[in-house]
């Protein structure tokens, strides 16, 4: 606001200060989901390499008296090699001599005559598992409101953003080439991969 | 002023619990609890997709051994669920009747999601009988993968010809 008897500033520039202030605010009650959803997105983009939300341990193991164990106390001698096995399951010869054992915890492939066996935990991420969890939508009811208003927030800093800098690196100079080439990318992008 | 104002307004609307945001997740207008969430659940019971089709099953041998006859038709069959997709839970691998036979249940990235734990249990799964035909170099890999899952040696020579590999496309699971 000014000072009585002193000219105003131009429309345009009263309406970038309450653009950038709103920018601004909004910026900062976005900041950490911002952060949750660049996390969890970088996670699940690279799933054809790996699990998100959980990591399978794998390893090695011999056990020796196995051949030598009766076929009906198997499961709990191979269970012993499990951090948290669990109830039994059920097992399946998927080999001659070989047998993939079933708990709740984990598996074990057991290869009946030479004693080895190979163990398979799953052990969930907690970190990455809480925050896929948050921008998958797994939870649905009232987040799903939320992350529609955060959309609406970020499509707001994005459109506020462009008219914030005045002049040569502005929207009417540099500023509009970079939007430009930001604009152009994922079309580039569709015209390449399609 | 005027922005000062708005930041409260924005955290009303934001944190402001909307119509039926409590609800169950089983009510009419909910979608059902995300399959995603099945994904490293620990009880794997339920369905999946639709329910399997009750009636009658196919033993697997016998849709193996006369799998044009039943291509491209629906079918359902049960065994135990030996193997699932460690990274997006899209197919599942039911134990057949016939020693070390299995078959693929294979749904696309994120319409169904099976969980890990579904592994030694007993499917039901009601799908369509698919034919993916191999190309040479796949149908090496393929064998190739088999012998060593077996511990068997690979004769490169033993090749003759391309793979059809069979698998269900499934539409619904049950898993018990």
């Amino acid at each position: 606001m000014s000072a009585p008897g002193l000219p105003q500033a131009p429309a345009s520039g009263r309406l970038r200060r309450i653009l950038r202030g709103l920018h601004r605010d909004i910026g900062f009650l976005c900041a950490g989901l911002t952060v949750i959803y660049c996390i969890s997105g970088v996670a699940v983009n690279h799933v054809a390499d790996w699990n998100p939300n959980y990591r399978i341990e794998r390893r090695a193991e011999t056990m020796p008296d196995l051949p030598a164990t009766p076929e009906a106390d198997r499961a709990a001698r191979v269970a012993a090699l499990l951090k948290a096995p669990g109830a039994f399951k059920s097992s399946y010869a998927y080999a001659p001599g070989k047998t993939r054992f079933f708990f709740e915890g984990g598996i074990v492939d057991a290869d009946l005559e030479r004693g080895e066996l190979q163990v398979e935990e799953a052990a969930e991420r907690p970190f990455l598992y809480a925050l896929n969890y948050l921008h998958l939508n797994h939870g649905k009811r009232f987040w799903t409101h939320i992350a529609d208003l955060f959309a609406v927030a970020l499509l707001f800093l994005a459109v506020s953003g462009l008219f914030l800098t005045p002049g040569p690196k502005g929207l009417a100079g540099r500023g509009g080439w970079l939007l430009a080439a930001g604009i152009l990318l994922p079309f580039a992008a569709l015209a390449l991969l399609r | 002023m005027f922005r000062l104002a708005l930041v409260p307004l924005l955290l009303t609307l934001i944190f402001a619990p909307a119509p039926g945001a409590f609800a169950d997740d089983d009510c009419a207008n909910c979608m059902p609890k995300a399959q995603e969430a099945l994904l490293h659940a620990t009880n794997p019971a339920g369905n999946y997709g639709k329910a399997a089709a009750a009636g009658e099953t196919v033993p697997v041998s016998r849709l193996l051994d006369e799998a044009k006859k039943f291509l491209d038709k629906e079918v359902t069959v049960e065994g135990l669920v030996v193997e699932v997709c460690g990274k997006r839970g899209c197919w599942m691998e039911l134990a057949g009747d016939r020693p070390y036979e299995t078959l693929k249940a294979k749904v696309c990235d994120g319409q169904i999601v099976f969980p890990l734990s579904a592994r030694g249990k007993t499917a039901r799964v009601t799908g369509i009988l698919r034919g993916v035909a191999l190309d040479r170099k796949q149908t090496i890999a393929h064998l190739h993968a088999a012998a060593k899952a077996k511990g068997e040696p690979f004769d490169l020579k033993s090749v003759k010809g391309n793979l059809m590999i069979y698998q269900l496309q499934a539409i619904g699971v049950t898993v018990k």
